[in-house]
């Protein structure tokens, strides 16, 4: 077993290699795009080159899809292989079987030799049928085509595509010919691979099946039946073992993506990464006065322009006092960042800025939560811009984060009173008193605890797309509800049984559920829904409009 | 003598046309087996196991102390379904501009949103019309409404109001043409919500639901009162927001068999069901709260169980069937209405 590993694992780094060949070929064509962006500076006989470079994305699209049909017939080959294996076992285990099992027709004077034979061809032809009825190993030979598995039919239906998909054309096709070549050659290494390792996988699968018959067929004499299934069961399942085996491990090893962990939340999305990181988490309050470092850097995966970068660094006290950080220790202003980013930036590269902060007066820094976002918006040529964010978060000695403290929003205002309407009221809402927020952006939590609840749906029970969490304030164990979010909006930290901080991102402001009109529907589980649990009470309790709850921020 | 030695004879034929009889008589049964194993069907491959539908419930909602199938009739269910696999649509940014002004919508979108739940979406944003369009669903909001002060509550009547939103589906050719008008909810604009009432006349909006069906059955997700398809109108005929769910196809993989009626009241009654809808009705059957909280019921009286397929968070999930059982209980002097789900497969053991 130990020498077929390592076999498979050979074969692996071979193929790996192919793969990186592969790679290599991908990267000149990355080369040959930037050629044709930099030929963009010509004229003439480069121009069909800048075309090119303008559909490349749409072609790359296209690469995708001959990618993946290319190893959905890998996957296919695989498992044709693997039924015809099975076959052979079945066939084999059958006539050994037979053969054993026939022996006392051999005495039948004249017909024996003729029914022994029969008889062991006959369970040749049948193949064995394990008793315990969770494998069937081998039926009409045809089956092999007519009755594929499952996975075998998801393969080609990732390819398949839906009726309202829009081609690029003539144009683009011959324009992203570059790097569709690049990725169909990607593709059918791929599914080379795939298909070379589903074939050593089945070939161990064979060898272990011829050996266990031969082995099977030794030990039978004398041997209870019920043992004769070992080799039959074992053989199958060291087939399925090796070939899944095989194929898992390139699998994993052509699409490993890790990421490094940062401080904070981190932005991902299809043309850019961006991530934030400070240069330290926690401050004791005798600690102070400290510099604090933010380190943010984007990450073009596809040429980017039309670049934008909004920082903001806000700072959330105890005492429910919050203010912004405007400046770094050169008195520069931190918006916009390290002068602004630049206009062009080359799929590959990178642009990093870094700045520091003064937390030089104890009193205002006492007891806080420092939470600095960074939100970038880019785009590439011929698509609409993507916007992203991330963000970092700092506290000083002991910041608010048991209770809720502060508003659920950055801005808003109160368009609900907690006894403004009986959805609203403790008694009617099974113990949830709530105010509205109408708002637009997003939603932050106000408090340090445990998410209980995620729902994503565009009605969520009235609620629409949800978040509870949980914690303990002064000893008391409460829960808060933020709902109304826009649909696929909740942060992807925001996941049930996560511990949360002060200002953590939740989701964004909408009107999901039975809602009218952006808002938030905020609600407590065990507490108040009043100071200090919110900055400010409304007018009255019973408010219903801006006007009549009149608290603004 | 002669006959003596004619039956010699014969018999000393036979003797030498034995091995031949005997040999041809092996062939015989060996036709005949192959015969019977080339006609006869395999044996039935067992059951593959497969893991149920995850239903979520409210974690703060807790099972009823006892159930009451007192009033129940079951009808006859199918012994064996299929489950069904469920490939999305690849929606282009050219697809949703192309299906954006069939809606109205014009240029390119107002901002692209990579790897949201729902895949690569796209929206628009233009003055009071918005709209979202992702991998398998569509959210329109046509905000006009909001700059009057108060909504009319005369207008057409409910049959033009329905056949306002189906002529909208129409423009939308992803949704396709099989979706059935499931439920009809009247509301009035109160503050930042809408409120229900109990009749058309006093409603400023109108909530179309619409189902889906998979092989006759209807397809739900996690909240019953969500439905595939949602559509509201105002009494002049103007749609002011839409919902919709859409894939490219639904593909069988496998049968599976189901639950007897005894086991669907047995585990219910043992509290194995999931309680994904509690609600308080007032005298006129209309929700005291717009928003289903947790609910603490003594007892659950079951009167309805039916069908359907569960459309799971996660497509790439299957969609399998279970079983719907819809039923009341008392809170104080109001009535209630539950809803529990029960995953219909039978898991061998």
């Amino acid at each position: 077993m130990a020498a077929q590993d390592q076999d498979i694992k050979n074969a692996a780094n071979t193929a790996k290699g192919a793969v990186n060949t592969a790679q290599t070929v991908k990267t000149a064509v990355k080369t040959v795009k930037l050629a044709t962006t930099a030929a963009k500076a010509g004229a003439g006989p480069a121009g069909w080159l800048m075309l090119a470079a303008q559909f490349a994305p749409q072609i790359s699209q296209l690469a995708d899809r001959l990618k993946k049909i290319a190893a959905g017939i890998g996957a296919y080959l695989f498992y044709l292989l693997l039924k015809l294996a099975l076959k052979i076992a079945g066939l084999l285990t059958g006539l050994a079987f037979g053969a054993v099992s026939g022996l006392p027709l051999l005495a039948v004077p004249v017909a024996g030799p003729f029914l022994y034979a029969g008889w062991t061809a006959y369970w040749g032809f049948r193949g064995w049928v394990d008793p315990l009825g969770t494998m069937h190993l081998a039926t009409h030979p045809w089956e092999i085509f007519n009755k594929p598995l499952s996975w075998g039919k998801n393969a080609f239906n990732t390819v398949t595509g839906g009726p309202i998909e829009v081609g690029g054309g003539i144009l683009n096709a011959g324009a992203g010919v570059v790097s569709a070549v690049g990725n169909a050659i990607a593709g059918v290494v791929t599914a080379a691979w795939n298909f070379g390792a589903g074939l050593a996988g089945g070939a161990f699968g064979v060898m272990s099946a011829g050996l266990n018959f031969v082995v099977g067929g030794l030990t039978i004499a004398g041997v209870p039946a019920g043992l004769v299934m070992i080799p039959v069961i074992g053989a199958p399942v060291a087939i399925v073992y090796f070939g899944w085996q095989a194929m898992t491990n390139t699998n994993v090893a052509f699409s490993s993506n890790q990421q490094d962990a940062v401080i904070g939340g981190t932005g991902d999305n299809e043309i850019y990464t961006i991530s934030k990181t400070a240069s330290d988490g926690h401050f004791e309050n005798g600690e102070l006065p400290q510099e604090l470092t933010y380190t943010i850097k984007l990450t073009a995966k596809a040429e980017l322009n039309n670049i934008s970068a909004i920082d903001k660094i806000e700072v959330r006290r105890k005492d429910g006092i919050s203010f912004t950080v405007n400046r770094d220790t050169n008195n520069n202003l931190i918006d916009p960042l390290c002068g602004g980013p630049p206009q062009l930036i080359t799929a590959g590269s990178d642009w990093t800025c870094q700045f520091t902060i003064a937390l030089d007066q104890l009193n205002n820094f006492k007891d806080s939560v420092i939470t600095n976002t960074v939100t970038i918006t880019a785009g590439r040529q011929g698509s609409a811009p993507v916007t992203d964010g991330a963000f970092s978060v700092t506290t000083v000695g002991k910041p608010p984060i048991g209770c809720p403290n502060g508003w659920p929003t950055d801005h808003g205002y109160i368009s609900g009173g907690p006894e403004g309407s009986d959805i609203h009221k403790i008694e009617s809402s099974q113990g949830w008193p709530a105010i509205d927020i109408a708002a637009t952006g997003m939603t932050y939590t106000t408090f340090a605890g445990r998410v209980k609840t995620v729902v994503n749906d565009s009605w969520g029970g009235g609620f629409g797309t949800y978040v509870t969490i949980e914690a303990d304030c002064d000893g008391k164990r409460f829960e808060a509800l933020w709902s109304h979010m826009a649909l696929d909006s909740i942060d992807p930290a925001i996941k049930v049984g996560a511990e949360v901080g002060v200002h953590q991102l939740i989701g964004e402001v909408d009107d999901t559920g039975e809602s009218e009109g952006n808002h938030v529907h905020y609600a407590f589980n065990g507490l108040e829904m009043k100071e200090p649990y919110i900055p400010q009470n409304p007018k009255s309790d019973n408010c219903t409009s801006k006007e009549t709850c009149d608290v603004e921020w | 003598m002669v006959i003596m030695a004619s039956l010699t004879t014969t018999a000393q034929s036979f003797k030498k046309l034995a091995p031949i009889l005997l040999f041809g008589l092996v062939i015989i049964i060996l036709i005949g087996l192959i015969i019977y194993r080339f006609t006869s069907k395999p044996d039935e491959p067992p059951q593959t196991p497969i893991a149920p539908s995850v239903i979520n419930q409210n974690p703060d909602q807790k099972q009823p102390r006892s159930f009451d199938f007192s009033g129940l009739q079951i009808p006859e269910f199918p012994k064996k379904l299929p489950v069904y696999t469920v490939s999305p649509y690849n929606i282009t940014e050219a697809a949703a501009g192309t299906l954006a002004s069939n809606l109205g919508f014009s240029g390119t979108p107002s901002s692209v949103k990579e790897n949201t739940p729902d895949g690569r979406k796209f929206d628009w944003d233009q003055e009071n019309l918005s709209l979202t369009v992702g991998q398998t669903r569509l959210e329109y909001h046509n905000n006009e409404y909001r700059s009057l002060s108060t909504l009319p509550t005369s207008g057409l009547s409910q049959d033009e109001l329905k056949n306002s939103a189906i002529t909208f589906f129409g423009k939308i050719t992803l949704l396709g043409q099989d979706l059935a008008l499931k439920k009809t909810e009247f509301q009035v604009v109160s503050g930042n919500n809408r409120l229900p009432v109990g009749n058309f006349e006093d409603a400023q909006i109108v909530e179309f639901s619409f189902d889906k069906q998979l092989s006759n059955i209807p397809l739900v997700d996690n909240y019953p009162g969500s439905g595939f398809a949602r559509v509201r109108v105002t009494k002049d005929g103007e749609v002011i927001y839409l919902f919709s769910r859409y894939f490219d196809k639904f593909s069988e993989s496998g049968s599976y068999n189901l639950k007897t009626t005894k086991e669907v009241q047995d585990e219910i009654a043992k509290g194995q069901g999931k309680i994904v809808q509690t609600e308080v009705l007032d005298e006129k059957g209309v929700p005291v709260n717009i928003y289903e909280h947790p609910e603490s019921i003594d007892n659950a009286k079951i009167e309805k169980v039916s069908l359907a397929y569960f459309l799971p968070d996660n497509i790439k999930e299957t969609i399998q069937p279970i079983f719907v059982a819809e039923g009341t209980f008392k809170k104080g002097s109001e009535n209630g209405r539950v809803v529990i789900y029960l995953p219909a497969i039978k898991q061998d053991k």
